[in-house]
């Protein structure tokens, strides 16, 4: 079972889509702040991490940062999907610059979008 | 209108506060001519003298004289190079290149000279410059090989000497080449670095210059364009004025004194027909901008949350009612998100270009934007002309188009809104369309108490107004903005009906 840290600050996207992934399966667990997801990735294993850039505390790409001190970035780059509302083309380079794959928020299609968050066997960015 | 009057004087002062320092310049350079004098360039001459050890050739009267000569009179960056190229010490030479890059900006400009004394300046990337800035730095020879790595920014072969130039707030190289493989021999690259120090103080001086010009026409186009009669006199005398001073009368204008400047500001309250309210527009445009950008980044994570969470309940839902009431919050989530994200490209200045739009759209969207002001107020379109609207196209700048829409529409429920509680109808506004082969009509029309004959040549004026809280701008804005897209804005009286109609023509 695909198990998965979903950082995301809004209560009803947080809270939906965890109910929504965990229809399809997977373990979820939650964090709204930036500091307590560090502390969980760096000491547990997740097979996906689903972070949000804009957090109350910290960004989404200190979180990014920080699990450097864990993963390589070659690992960074298959284990975050990283989410935003706020698609600017600063924040595009630097999202592709950890080559991670980045959803906008909206997503256009849910269904799409939760199948991406549980590909499992995924080869990294396209 | 005291009241009107004391807040343009405020804007006024913080429009000036802001530049308080560049205006000062500006001031006190007009007094004192900002081209630095002989006796100073003596003077920097001495210490640089003094500063560097110089060769014996140096102390040949001939060589400072020409440098003081020809150098020291180039006018502008341009004409450095070849002036370099004139002298006589480096007479052998034919390429000359000097490189300015201020810091921080993408890129800075390369000015060159050759032995047939063509100049020309191009744009250099501060990638590049920076790379050759860098070279030149850590080398100790200064002296270097063209390489491909300069190809396409250095004009010369073989051999060059380089030297780099720290400022302030800019860097720059001198580079020459006599274009062989020759290496410099010690003499001419003990001149040139000579040179190079005084090519530093030359520099400096023209680009302090040019710095202070251009604030100069910054001000000067901001006072020049500012929409009231500006006057600035130093003492009694008229330092700066946008307006010919016999249109100035006495009991109009207003005399503030700024102790900061040491400067008396007249303001000439007067609405006047030339008076620009482009200023207004840009302003109110932009703030209207970043206040939407800022709305749609702070709504559009709730407003996405509301819609995934109504989809999670629809799936779980098994009471009919239930679900038709969450299907409703799902598709008005969706709605404010694609409403709100709408505005903001249509203030945004990126979009802000001709653009093919669909003409109900831009109805659409302006009736949107102006609910909030016209609640009460019913808004008529018949089915026909609705239906004709949503098949046209139009290429044109859709911000202006809306803004205009959306004035006219403001407009006609204030005018609505003023008959109050005595009018016996109800109001409406009506809006229809029609078309001929050279333009598209808009028709924007109210039941409100029209427009009297005596205002009629007045109503476009920047500042008319027969609101009390009205700011005069709404109607000279739209009238400026159908200049701009080449439309037309034109108003008849409805009677013997009640209300005004006012058109805008699209031409074709």
């Amino acid at each position: 079972m695909i198990k998965i840290l979903l950082i995301e600050d809004e209560p009803l996207i947080q809270k939906s889509l965890k109910k929504l992934l965990e229809k399809k399966g997977a373990t979820v667990f939650v964090e709204s702040r930036g500091k307590d997801a560090i502390s969980q990735i760096l000491n547990q294993d997740f097979d996906r991490i689903i972070c949000d850039l804009m957090l109350q505390d910290i960004s989404g790409f200190d979180v990014i940062e920080e699990s450097k001190k864990r993963y390589s970035p070659r690992e960074i780059s298959k284990l975050f999907i990283i989410i935003t509302a706020y698609s600017s083309n600063q924040v595009m380079e630097k999202a592709n610059s950890y080559n991670c794959k980045l959803l906008s928020k909206p997503f256009q299609n849910i269904e799409e979008a939760l199948s991406i968050f549980l590909n499992e066997d995924q080869n990294g960015p396209n | 209108m005291e009241d009107q009057g004391s807040a343009r004087i405020k804007e006024i002062k913080k429009h000036l506060n802001l530049k308080v320092d560049d205006l000062h310049a500006y001031f006190l350079s007009n007094i004192k001519d900002s081209k630095f004098s002989n006796q100073a360039f003596d003077k920097k001459l001495q210490v640089t003298l003094k500063k560097h050890k110089t060769p014996d050739h140096f102390n040949q009267l001939s060589f400072i004289l020409e440098i003081k000569n020809i150098i020291h009179h180039s006018q502008d960056i341009e004409s450095i190079p070849t002036n370099i190229l004139g002298l006589n010490a480096f007479k052998k030479f034919e390429t000359c290149h000097l490189i300015v890059h201020e810091k921080g900006k993408p890129f800075g400009t390369n000015y060159s000279s050759n032995i047939s004394r063509d100049f020309s300046h191009k744009t250099i990337a501060a990638k590049n410059f920076n790379a050759l800035f860098s070279t030149t730095k850590k080398s100790k020879l200064k002296n270097f090989i063209q390489s491909d790595s300069f190809k396409n920014d250095l004009d010369l072969v073989g051999n060059f000497m380089a030297k780099e130039i720290e400022l302030k707030k800019h860097n720059a190289l001198v580079i020459l080449s006599r274009n062989s493989f020759l290496a410099p021999t010690s003499l001419e690259w003990e001149s040139f670095y000579f040179l190079a120090t005084q090519v530093a103080i030359i520099i400096t001086d023209i680009l302090d210059k040019m710095k202070i010009n251009d604030n100069k026409e910054l001000i000067i186009k901001a006072l020049k364009l500012f929409p009231e009669n500006i006057t600035i006199k130093d003492h009694n005398r008229v330092i700066f004025s946008n307006t010919p001073p016999s249109s100035i009368t006495n009991s109009r204008v207003k005399n503030i004194y700024i102790p900061e400047l040491q400067l008396q500001l007249l303001i000439a309250n007067e609405a006047k027909e030339n008076v620009t309210t482009e200023l207004y527009h840009a302003q109110r445009v932009a703030l209207l901008g970043e206040l939407l950008n800022t709305l749609q980044h702070e709504l559009s994570n709730p407003l996405f949350g509301l819609s995934l969470t109504s989809e999670l309940l629809l799936s779980d839902c098994t009471n009919q009612e239930a679900s038709e009431l969450i299907e409703h919050i799902k598709f008005n989530s969706q709605r404010s998100q694609t409403i709100i994200k709408n505005f903001s490209n249509l203030y945004n200045s990126e979009s802000n270009a001709i653009r093919e739009i669909n003409l109900y759209q831009i109805v659409e969207e302006s009736l949107t934007l102006t609910k909030s002001d016209s609640k009460e107020i019913p808004k008529i379109i018949e089915p026909e002309d609705l239906n004709r609207l949503k098949t046209i196209k139009i290429k044109t700048n859709p911000t202006y188009l809306s803004q205009i829409i959306f004035n006219l529409i403001i407009n006609a429920s204030q005018a609505i809104k003023s008959l109050g509680s005595h009018s016996n109808s109800k109001g409406i506004i009506k809006i229809s369309f029609n078309e001929n082969a050279n333009f598209y009509e808009i028709n924007i029309s109210d039941t409100g108490p029209g427009i009297p004959s005596q205002i009629e040549d007045k109503i476009f004026n920047p500042f008319f107004t027969t609101k009390s809280t009205g700011t005069g701008l709404g109607l000279s804005i739209c009238k400026k903005l159908a200049q701009n897209i080449h439309a037309d804005i034109t108003f008849k009286n409805n009677s013997p009906f009640p209300g005004a109609t006012f058109s805008l023509k699209l031409f074709k």
